[in-house]
C-alpha cells in the first residue's frame, strides 16, 4: 500500500490543482461568505411612513419606527399615491400607514388600526421587519392602554401594568441568540465547498489513470491507496478549515474537538469514497467534472440546511438522507453552535455506511476497468 | 466558414459525447426546478416539534397550550413533567421548541401580579427559529389581550370597551406579491436561473479553450466570427431552457406569472448573453477545457447568495456589493421574481443595460485574449510544420 500512496503523492505534486481544490475551494468560500455575511443581521430595511393623522401621538409612533435599527425610514409620504409609488419602485420595501383620526380614536376610548404594507417577494428582510413592526405596535398599544387605565382609575403605572399586560412571555433563543445569518449560512457553505474540492481532487485522481504514462494496473489495492491518501489529505484540509473558522472568523467550537474530528472523519470518508466511486464511472476528467458541477446547489438545498428537511415531502427527505452533506452540514453547525448534535451518532453511522458502499462499488468498477484495459491490450 | 456554419458545427458538437452538453443545457434548470419545487411544495415550515412543561395545570395554562396545539406551525410532541425532561427533549432534538408555564401562573394573573411563560427555541436553523418565534408571538399576544380584556371586564367595563381599553392599537400586515409568504414564490425562480447559469458553465465555458486543443477553424476564420458562431447555439439553448423551467415553475408549482412574455424574453435573453460573455472570457483565459469549467465555479456558484435573492443587496457591505456587481445573476434574479410575482420590475431597464454592458465587456475581453492566443498557437503550428517540411 505504501508505494501506491507515495505514487499518489507524486502524481498530486505533478498536478497541483488537486491541492488547490482541497485546500483552496473552502478558503475562497470562507473569505467570500465571511465578507457577505459580515453584517450578520438585516438592518435598515427601507421603509416609508405615511402619517395621515399628523398628530403628536402619530409622530411619537413614527419616532419609534425611526429608533428601531431594523427600519431605515427613507421618506415620509404625503399621499397614498406617493406611498404606493415608493413601494412600486422598490425604494421602500415596507410602508407604515397611520390612519386619519388615529389620535382621536385613542383619546375617545376606541381603537385604531395601523397598516403595514410590505413587499413579500423577498421573505428574508420582510420577515424580520414585520416581526419588529408587530413588536413596536404591541408595545405602543400597551403603553396607551396603561395610560388610559391610569386616567380612568387614578392608580399608578406600577399597579396597573399587570392588568393591562397580564402575561409576560419570555423568549430564550438557543444556539444562535441573535439569529445571525453568519452562523446560519456560513458553516454549511464551507462544508459544501470542501465537498466540491474533494470531488474534483478525487475525480482527477481516478480519471487521470486512463491517460497516465505510468503503466500501473488499476487494482483494488491502488483504489484503496487513493482512498487512504485522499482521506488523509482531506482531513488536513478539514483541520485547516476548522482552524480558520475558530481563529479567523472567531466562531467558537462549543463541542469537544474529538467529536468534531470523528464526525468530520466520517464525512470526509463518505465524500472521498463517493467521489472516487463516482469518478470510476467516467473515462475522462472533463465528463466527470461536468457531472459533478451539477451537484453542489442541489445538495445544499436538499440537505435541509436552510429550508428544513422536516418541511419537505417524505420521499425527498429519504433521498436526501443518502447524501453525506445532509447529515454533516447540520451536525457541523450544531457542534459549533450548540456543542452537541442529537443526530451525530446516527449521522456518523449513515455516512460510514454510504462510505463503505461507495468504496465497494468504486473498487469493483475501478478493477473492472483495469481488467477491461488489460484485455484490450491483449487483444 | 460563415457564422452560421460555425454555429451548426458547435450545435453538432453539443449533441455528442456521453453527457451531451445540449441535454445538460436544456434539462438541468428543469431538473432543479422539479426538485426544488417539490422541496418547497409545503411553502413554509409547519409542525415544529414542541414540548410543553405545564407546571400550573390550570384552565388558563391549558388555554395557552391549546393555542399552540391548534396552530399548524407547532406539533406538541411531548408533555414534560420536570424541567430536566424538557431540557432532555430539546437536547435530543425530539423538540425544537419548549413552552414552560410555571406553577401559580393562573393565580398570579388573577391576583394582578402578572403571569409569566417562557418559550425556548432552538434557532440553529434560523428558518425554524423564525417561524416558531413569529407564531408563538401571535399566540401569546392573543392570550395576553384576552386575559387583559377579562380582567378589565371584571372591573365593570363592557366587553367591547374592555377590549378597546387593553388593545387600543391594532396592526394589520399586508404582504404584497407573496401574500402567503411561501418559499416557492420566494426562491424557485431564482434557483432556476442559477440552474441556467450552472448549465451554461458546464456547456459553454469550455467552448473556446476546446478550440486551443482542437483547432477546427484555420487562421482565415477571424476570431470574432468563431466567437459569434459559438455563442449562437448556447444562447438559443439557454433561452429555451429558461422558458422550459419557468413553464414548470408556473404550471407545476403554482408560481404566479403576472408579466408578459416579451419582458421575460428580454430578461432571459440578455441574461444568457451576459453569462455566455463572461464564461467565454474565462474560457479564453484557460488553456484546458476542464480548467475553464472549474475556475469560474468560484464566480458562478456563490451567485445565488450574492444575487440579492435572499440576503438583500442593501445589507451587503462595499466589498460584497462590488463582487456582486460583476455577477450577471445580481441583475437578473430579483427582476425575474418581481416580473413573475408583481407583473413589473422597477429596475428592469437599468439592470438589462448593466447585463448588456457586462456581457459585452466579457465578449470583448474574450475576443482580445482568444484572438491573441489563437494567433500564437497558429504561428507556432505553422513554424512546426514548416520545420518538418524543411527536415523532410
Amino acid at each position: 500500500m505504501r508505494p501506491y500512496i507515495a505514487r499518489e503523492w507524486r502524481r498530486c505534486c505533478a498536478d497541483p490543482r488537486r491541492f488547490a481544490f482541497l485546500f483552496g475551494a473552502a478558503l475562497v468560500y470562507l473569505v467570500l461568505f465571511a465578507v457577505l455575511f459580515a453584517p450578520n443581521i438585516i438592518t435598515e430595511v427601507p421603509c416609508v411612513i405615511y402619517d395621515e393623522d399628523q398628530s403628536a401621538l402619530s409622530r411619537k409612533l413614527a419616532q419609534k419606527f425611526e429608533d428601531n435599527e431594523r427600519f431605515g425610514i427613507i421618506a415620509y409620504a404625503a399621499t397614498q399615491e406617493e406611498t404606493l409609488a415608493l413601494l412600486r419602485e422598490k425604494e421602500a420595501l415596507a410602508a407604515i400607514v397611520i390612519p386619519k383620526g388615529f389620535a382621536k380614536s385613542i383619546q375617545t376610548g376606541s381603537y385604531t388600526t395601523l397598516l403595514c404594507v410590505a413587499n413579500g417577494a423577498n421573505l428574508m428582510p420582510i420577515g424580520a421587519a414585520t416581526g419588529d413592526g408587530e413588536n413596536i405596535a404591541a408595545e405602543f398599544s400597551d403603553e396607551i392602554a396603561l395610560r388610559r387605565e391610569e386616567l380612568r382609575t387614578g392608580r399608578n403605572e406600577a399597579a396597573l401594568g399587570n392588568r393591562v399586560v397580564p402575561v409576560r412571555h419570555e423568549l430564550r433563543v438557543l444556539n444562535n441568540p441573535t439569529q445571525g445569518y453568519r452562523y446560519f449560512y456560513l458553516l454549511g457553505l464551507l462544508v459544501a465547498a470542501l465537498q466540491q474540492g474533494i470531488f474534483f481532487a478525487t475525480g482527477a485522481a481516478v480519471c487521470s489513470e486512463s491517460t497516465s504514462q505510468e503503466k500501473t494496473r488499476p487494482t483494488v489495492r491502488l483504489f484503496l491507496a487513493k482512498a487512504v491518501f485522499y482521506w488523509l489529505l482531506s482531513m488536513a484540509a478539514f483541520s485547516m478549515l476548522l482552524l480558520c473558522i475558530v481563529y479567523a472568523l472567531d466562531i467558537p467550537l462549543k463541542a469537544h474537538t474529538g467529536e468534531m474530528f470523528l464526525a468530520g472523519g466520517a464525512f470526509v470518508f463518505a465524500t472521498v469514497s463517493l467521489g472516487l466511486a463516482f469518478a470510476s464511472f467516467f473515462s475522462d476528467e472533463e465528463t466527470f467534472a461536468r457531472a459533478s458541477i451539477m451537484y453542489p446547489l442541489l445538495g445544499f438545498i436538499v440537505s435541509g440546511y436552510t429550508y428544513p428537511l422536516m418541511a419537505m415531502p417524505p420521499a425527498l427527505q429519504n433521498a436526501a438522507r443518502l447524501l453525506p452533506q445532509t447529515w454533516f452540514a447540520n451536525i457541523f453547525r450544531e457542534l459549533f453552535l450548540a456543542g452537541h448534535s442529537p443526530q451525530a451518532w446516527e449521522g456518523m453511522a449513515a455516512m460510514a455506511a454510504v462510505g463503505v458502499f461507495c468504496l465497494l462499488v468504486g473498487c469493483a468498477r475501478f478493477s473492472a476497468k483495469g481488467r477491461g484495459s488489460e484485455m484490450g491490450h491483449a487483444s | 466558414m460563415t457564422v452560421w456554419g460555425i454555429a451548426r458545427e458547435e450545435f453538432r458538437q453539443m449533441r455528442g459525447g456521453k453527457l451531451p452538453k445540449l441535454a445538460i443545457l436544456l434539462f438541468l434548470p428543469l431538473f432543479f426546478t422539479l426538485v426544488f419545487g417539490t422541496a418547497y411544495r409545503n411553502q413554509f415550515v409547519r409542525h415544529i416539534p414542541l414540548t410543553v412543561f405545564d407546571q400550573d395545570q390550570s384552565k388558563v395554562s391549558r388555554t395557552l397550550v391549546q393555542g399552540y396545539a391548534d396552530s399548524e406551525k407547532f406539533t406538541i410532541v411531548s408533555h414534560a413533567d420536570t424541567q430536566e425532561k424538557m431540557d432532555a427533549e430539546l437536547e435530543s432534538g425530539r423538540a425544537l421548541a419548549a413552552l414552560a408555564i410555571p406553577a401559580g401562573f393562573s393565580k398570579d394573573i388573577k391576583r394582578g401580579d402578572g403571569g409569566k411563560t417562557v418559550l425556548i427555541v432552538n434557532s440553529a436553523n434560523n428558518t425554524i427559529g423564525n417561524a416558531a418565534i413569529t407564531e408563538a408571538w401571535k399566540i401569546n399576544r392573543t392570550l395576553t389581550i384576552g386575559g387583559a380584556q377579562r380582567i378589565v371586564e371584571r372591573l365593570g367595563q363592557m366587553p367591547d370597551e374592555a377590549m378597546n381599553a387593553v388593545y387600543p392599537v391594532h396592526l394589520t400586515v399586508r404582504l404584497l406579491n407573496n401574500p402567503l409568504a411561501g418559499f416557492s414564490s420566494f426562491m424557485l425562480s431564482g434557483l432556476g436561473l442559477q440552474g441556467v447559469q450552472i448549465a451554461l458553465l458546464i456547456a459553454a465555458a469550455p467552448a473556446l479553450s476546446e478550440e486551443y486543443r482542437r483547432r477546427r477553424y484555420d487562421g482565415n476564420v477571424p476570431a470574432a466570427r468563431v466567437l459569434a458562431g459559438k455563442m449562437i447555439p448556447y444562447w438559443l439553448s439557454s433561452v429555451a431552457s429558461y422558458f422550459v423551467y419557468l413553464a414548470a415553475a408556473v404550471f407545476l408549482f403554482g408560481t404566479p406569472a403576472k408579466c408578459g412574455l416579451p419582458e421575460l424574453f428580454l430578461l432571459g435573453g440578455i441574461f444568457s448573453f451576459s453569462v455566455i460573455g463572461v464564461l467565454f472570457f474565462f474560457s479564453a483565459l484557460c488553456p484546458k477545457p476542464i480548467l475553464a469549467m472549474q475556475l469560474p465555479m468560484l464566480y458562478v456558484m456563490p451567485g445565488t447568495l450574492f444575487s440579492g435573492l435572499s440576503w438583500p443587496l442593501f445589507s451587503m457591505n462595499l466589498p460584497a456589493s462590488l463582487y456582486a456587481a460583476v455577477m450577471p445573476i445580481r441583475y437578473a434574479a430579483d427582476n425575474l421574481r418581481d416580473l413573475l410575482l408583481a407583473g413589473y420590475a422597477p429596475s428592469l431597464a437599468t439592470d438589462c443595460r448593466a447585463l448588456l454592458v457586462c456581457g459585452s465587456i466579457g465578449f470583448l475581453a474574450a475576443w482580445a485574449v482568444f484572438s491573441r492566443r489563437r494567433k500564437r498557437l497558429l504561428q507556432a503550428e505553422g513554424r512546426a510544420s514548416h520545420a518538418s517540411l524543411y527536415c523532410a
